[in-house]
């Protein structure tokens, strides 16, 4: 693919990433009804131009629904990055930097939790820690730490090797400020790109969750749950329930993609940050 | 999925390659057409479990739709089943409906549920009881000892005569199991005899009015010595070893379980010679199924279809009201709920028509008391609740949260219909004040947290397997009834339970009961939602299918 | 590269011992009480408390987990509750179904992800690299439980062009002899074309479904080192030499492309042993996936512990297999 074509996808991610976020920040005063309002005479009705996608069961607006929704799932991707990367970084970082039987430690650690089928994992992980929104993200946040940790050994044993890391370590500088003040910069563009596609896997596996109803309470709008909810509707002919909510998941989870595909052509050409999500 | 894909460490190691010409190796190639050789030698071994003849047919899956389940190998009824394909086939330890339904097919019990017609359908009456491998019985003055007379040529599948020995045995059996073992200690039996080949006789540690209704559930069921005696204790788990309509034929607990008729039935043969049960879980499915002709019969049709459903040609919906009832469960012993007040009011905010209308879709009935109006003795007196959130709001002033306050409701996962209702519940709650979390939990989880009554709140379902107000009440709300989830704890009830189990006058004991639903109601522990209904739906072609208030299906009555 | 395997396998076994003790764990603090969902709702609470002795549930966790790791070194993987039958016979059962379910999607994703890819790099911005990119959206973005869903909904409900989502085969149709336990292929074995056509018919549409991660992320590889191929020298000379660009392609092109794809192609079979949870649910497919499903809502230990723990030895030997294939197509790969 070319530079400009690259550049062009990179823009498209950007503007559907953004237009999430926009609408999550702007639902209360955007989404024409309450997520949660409930009335019963205006149930199931056909998108409309009161009710853009339709309302369910309950007479609930569907559009308002999945703009509250948007903020449901930004909100847990982002936390559960965050999760993934405040543990799994420095972790991969001390396994890179000191080597040696703790970083094989580590190492192997991550291994372990990378031989376990993620769904999998998040499954048992959201069931055990119990159900809810916080269940959920610790559960996608614990399952992403190893990427994020072997993302950081790899960048870590490489940056080590480096010049200016040996001069600061022969003038005695503390390890924790070689780690922090330049190791972790210099690795900064592949995390960013980690980060991105991670906020992508991150909406995936909790709209599975919920799907599979290990995600958050009822009666949160969640579009996982909203398509589990639909999945009752769509043979008897109420479709609205579920094709929407499904492509909000489909364009946010594209929207990272192209976003995280378009920032390692930008910031890392040479590719060392993992393509597991491309 | 792709956030599955992950690169392995050390595969890390040897990625830095470079591509050069090179050919596939030959061998590699040639190991390839060596293996699919052998796999085609192979396939002139082996033998063909479906007729060739039927090969050249091959107009495609309409075909295999329109005919469904109807195949070569005679008069099969498919049907979907909405809560697993069973746990096991052991009448004495089954404790789901399905596992029930299986032992209904494959054993007979001493006496069974009546039936009756009721509006040209044929209903079963699970507060009646007739004969079934015992004939007839004689009960004793003191109401102690029941002698049965066992009938003349019941015959296990093996071919072996039903006798008092195999009673005897299947009692014996009952006693050591996990379910079987509950309702024989709840059943009081002191002793089973063999008085001769054909008789035996029951002695029982009190009168107990019940005692041939329990007998009449699967529970009871006479299983055969000469098949279990000999294998491992778990071998009715897999097996079966009956004298019903019935025989096991293949069981695979995920999906479907096979059953073919036993043409020898002492009580005639089945009209059918295959019934198969299959698993669906989804309602969706189940519903979608049945239209296409895919299953005979679908258990738990969604109630918002069944009103489109039966506007079908080739579909009949049997909506019947069942003893199932649905009620919202406080514990007194949680925060605010220890005040009568606010569990009346909770009462008052409940709008059980708009419930029966949204959740239920019509398909259901209101609760008036502690137990389902099916059941015997039932009584509506003293329930003056009413949808009316002002008076609500006024008794929780009185009750010192005129500010509201926030609670968790547990809800079971398994069932739409309760998340539903919680759903409307919190919409309804937040006009007085109160803020309801839903806690959606797991079947296991819920069922740790109301049985070591943990949970301050929840919604709560009970069918009395024993269509009685002794069983109902002893278990739900005796202040020792192990599905007591609330910690309801009334000497009055009490009192009132253990007096009435010994009175043998229906009358006497009929105003007892009366007395203690007046109590509860009172008392308020639960609030009342609904009956519900069980809804079945049928495929035009098949009949015999009999409603029984306990929800389990016997498919043995079933034909086309 | 023998003794490498096994030095491989050998330092698969703390890892093993790793995930032992991290699945005991997880199962454990999973909320529910098995023991009263193994009695029924009418059980006796001292009947509750027979079962939980039966089982060990009462005992102290650290002899639960000693007793748990003598059942493993026996080789037993204990018995599930909630279906009655011991975990090896239910994987017994099972397996086969996820298998196959596998195999058939990984089949779908290359038949299709290969050429395009090719097709997609040889000729850029064609129809190919357009259809390339829409399938790579489909298989990173959608959801595989709503595609699933939409899929159902046409070619069921609406279309009427294949069976209910209902199992491996339909209702009237014995399944074919057992052979491999796979039906599609046991039925080609056996020559049961009836079989046959309902096995395939039952077995499309889940395999497309789960296929569909697969098959973005293959074609993606294929394209890109097609394309580094395509740039490479000895590209140049095989043109010189007067070879058209179709044999080009496909003589020296492909067979190079193909190495790097290998290692995605094998870690994605660990991926799609993980995307049949959703897709199994969805399509009521008696395997693996269900089963763990199924176990997780109904707190059964035995059964996640054991699917686990071997769907991480299965992940641990489909690496090193790639690994040792890497060596056999391209000889220059040499194990440390």
């Amino acid at each position: 693919m070319g530079r400009i074509a690259a550049k062009k996808l990179l823009l498209v991610g950007l503007i559907l990433v953004l237009a999430w976020v926009i609408l999550a920040i702007l639902a209360p005063w955007i989404a024409p009804f309450g997520p949660d309002e409930i009335r019963t005479e205006d149930k199931l009705q056909t998108p409309n131009m009161v009710h853009w996608f339709g309302t369910d069961n309950f007479g609930r607006d569907i559009f308002s629904r999945i703009l509250y929704g948007a903020r449901v799932t930004l909100w847990t991707g982002m936390v559960a990055i965050g999760i993934a990367c405040i543990v799994g970084i420095p972790l991969g970082a001390i396994a890179g930097y000191f080597g040696g039987k703790i970083g094989n430690f580590i190492m192997r650690l991550m291994d372990i939790l990378l031989a376990f089928p993620s769904l999998i994992l998040a499954m048992a992980l959201a069931a055990s820690i119990g159900p809810g929104l916080f269940g959920a993200l610790l559960a996608v946040g614990i399952v992403a730490i190893p990427e994020f940790a072997r993302l950081m050994y790899g960048q870590t044993v490489v940056i080590k090797e480096k010049e200016f890391i040996e001069a600061s370590r022969a003038l005695g500088v503390r390890h924790s400020s070689i780690i922090f003040q330049h190791i972790l910069p210099n690795a900064l563009a592949p995390v960013v790109v980690q980060i991105t596609l991670g906020l992508g896997s991150a909406v995936l596996i909790t709209s599975s969750l919920s799907f599979l109803g290990l995600g958050v309470k009822p009666p949160t709008a969640e579009w996982g749950a909203m398509i589990s909810y639909g999945r009752d509707y769509i043979i008897s002919g109420e479709w609205w329930m579920t094709v929407f909510p499904g492509a909000a998941i489909a364009t946010t989870i594209f929207g990272f993609i192209l976003l995280g595909d378009g920032l390692r052509d930008v910031l890392d050409p040479h590719g060392q940050s993992s393509k597991q999500n491309s | 999925m792709t956030f599955l894909i992950r690169m392995a460490s050390p595969l890390n190691k040897i990625h830095n390659y470079r591509p050069g010409v090179e050919d596939m190796k030959k061998s590699n190639l040639f190991i390839l057409i060596s293996a699919l050789l052998v796999l085609a030698l192979a396939s002139g071994c082996a033998q063909s479990s479906n007729p060739k003849g039927a090969a050249g047919n091959n107009t495609a899956t309409k075909a295999e739709n329109s005919t469904g389940a109807d195949s070569a190998a005679g008069k099969t009824i498919t049907i979907a089943y909405s809560q697993g394909a069973g746990q096991t086939m052991d009448p004495h330890e089954a404790a789901d409906l399905t596992s029930a339904s299986y032992a209904f097919a494959l054993y007979d019990t001493l006496v069974t549920s009546a039936t009756e017609e009721v509006d040209g359908k044929t209903v079963g009456r699970t507060d009646k009881v007739v004969p079934s491998l015992a004939e007839s019985w004689k009960v004793s003055d003191d109401l102690t000892t029941y002698t049965f007379t066992l009938r003349d040529g019941a015959k296990f599948q093996s071919g072996n005569p039903v006798n008092a020995d195999a009673v005897v045995y299947s009692f014996e059996r009952v006693k050591t199991k996990g379910e079987g073992g509950s309702l024989y200690k709840l059943s009081n039996i002191q002793s089973v005899t063999k008085i001769d080949d054909k008789t035996v006789e029951f002695k029982l540690g009190a009168p107990n009015h019940l005692f041939l209704k329990y007998l009449a559930t699967f529970t009871f069921s006479i299983v055969d010595p000469s098949v279990a005696k000999d294998q491992p204790e778990d071998y009715l788990t897999q097996h079966s070893a009956g004298s019903g309509a019935f025989k096991l034929e293949k069981w695979d607990p995920a999906t479907e379980a096979v059953f073919v008729a036993n043409k020898d039935y002492w009580n005639g043969a089945p009209k059918v010679d295959k019934v198969i049960v299959k698993y669906v879980a989804e309602a969706s499915n189940r519903e979608m199924f049945l239209e296409k002709g895919e299953v005979d019969v679908a258990l738990d049709i969604p109630a918002k279809d069944v009103e489109s459903l039966s506007k079908k040609d080739n579909i009949t919906i049997s909506s019947e009201s069942s003893n199932r009832i649905v009620y919202l469960g406080m514990n007194a012993n949680f925060k605010p709920f220890d005040q009568l007040k606010v569990r009346q009011a909770i009462n008052y905010v409940i709008d059980q028509n708009k419930l029966i209308q949204d959740v239920a879709f019509g398909q259901a009935s209101p609760l008036k008391s502690s137990i389902s109006s099916k059941s015997p003795d039932f009584t509506a007196e003293g329930n003056e609740y009413e949808y009316n959130p002002e008076k609500a709001k006024a008794l929780m002033k009185e009750a010192g949260y005129e500010n509201g306050f926030t609670f968790d409701l547990t809800v079971n996962s398994s069932t739409q219909d309760y998340e539903d209702i919680a759903v409307l519940l919190k919409a309804e709650l937040e006009k007085i004040g109160v803020t309801l979390n839903i806690n959606k939990v797991a079947p296991a989880q819920y069922r740790e947290l109301i049985n070591n009554k943990k949970a301050a709140a929840f919604l709560g379902k009970y069918t009395s397997l024993v269509n009685d107000p002794s069983y109902h009440y002893g278990f739900l709300l005796d202040s020792k009834g192990a599905s007591n989830y609330t910690g309801y704890n009334s000497k009055i009830v009490d009192d009132l339970l253990a007096q009435a189990n010994v009175e043998p006058d229906d009358a006497k004991r009929s105003e007892l009961y009366k007395q203690v639903q007046k109590q509860v109601t009172a008392d308020s522990p639960w609030a009342y939602l609904y009956e519900s209904n069980l809804i079945v739906g049928i495929s035009k072609g098949v009949n015999g299918y009999i409603f029984y208030p306990d929800e389990i299906i016997r498919f043995s009555s079933l034909y086309k | 590269m023998l003794k490498y395997a096994l030095r491989r396998i050998a330092m698969m076994i703390p890892s093993i011992a790793g995930i032992v003790m991290i699945t005991f764990i997880l199962t454990r603090i999973l909320p529910g009480d098995p023991a009263l969902m193994i009695t029924g709702e009418q059980a006796l609470p001292e009947f509750v408390d027979k079962v939980r002795e039966e089982y060990g549930f009462n005992q102290p966790l650290y002899i639960q987990l000693w007793d748990y790791i003598k059942q493993l070194l026996r080789g037993d993987l204990g018995f599930a509750w909630h279906t009655g039958h011991s975990v090896a016979s239910d994987f017994v059962s099972r397996f086969p179904a996820t298998l196959e379910l596998t195999l058939a999607s990984m089949f779908v994703a290359l038949i299709v992800a290969i050429p395009l890819g090719i097709a997609a790099a040889s000729r850029q911005n064609s129809i190919f690299d357009h259809i390339a990119r829409v399938l790579s959206f489909i298989g990173s973005s959608v959801p595989i439980f709503w595609l699933g869903l939409l899929l159902i909904t046409l070619f069921y409900s609406k279309l009427g062009w294949l069976p209910a989502p209902m199992g491996r085969i339909s209702g009237g149709i014995n399944p074919p002899t057992h052979i491999t336990g796979l039906y599609v292929l046991d039925s080609l074995l056996s020559w049961d074309m009836i079989a046959l056509k309902s096995s395939l018919h039952h077995l499309i549409l889940p395999a497309i479904c789960l296929s569909m991660g697969t098959m973005a992320i293959v074609t993606k590889m294929v394209r890109a080192s097609m394309l580094e191929v395509i740039r490479q020298d000895f590209m140049r000379t095989a043109k010189a030499k007067g070879l058209s660009h179709g044999a080009v392609i496909y003589k020296h092109g492909l067979i190079n492309s193909l190495i790097p794809s290998l290692t995605v192609i094998g870690l994605q079979f660990g991926a799609l042993l993980g995307g049949a949870v959703i897709t199994e649910t969805i399509f009521v497919w008696p395997g693996i996936g269900n089963y763990v499903t199924e176990s997780i809502l109904s707190a059964d230990y035995a059964p996640i512990q054991a699917m686990t723990l071997i769907s991480a030895i299965l992940y641990g030997f489909i690496n090193l297999i790639v690994e040792l294939l890497y060596g056999v197509l391209d000889p220059r790969v040499r194990y440390e």
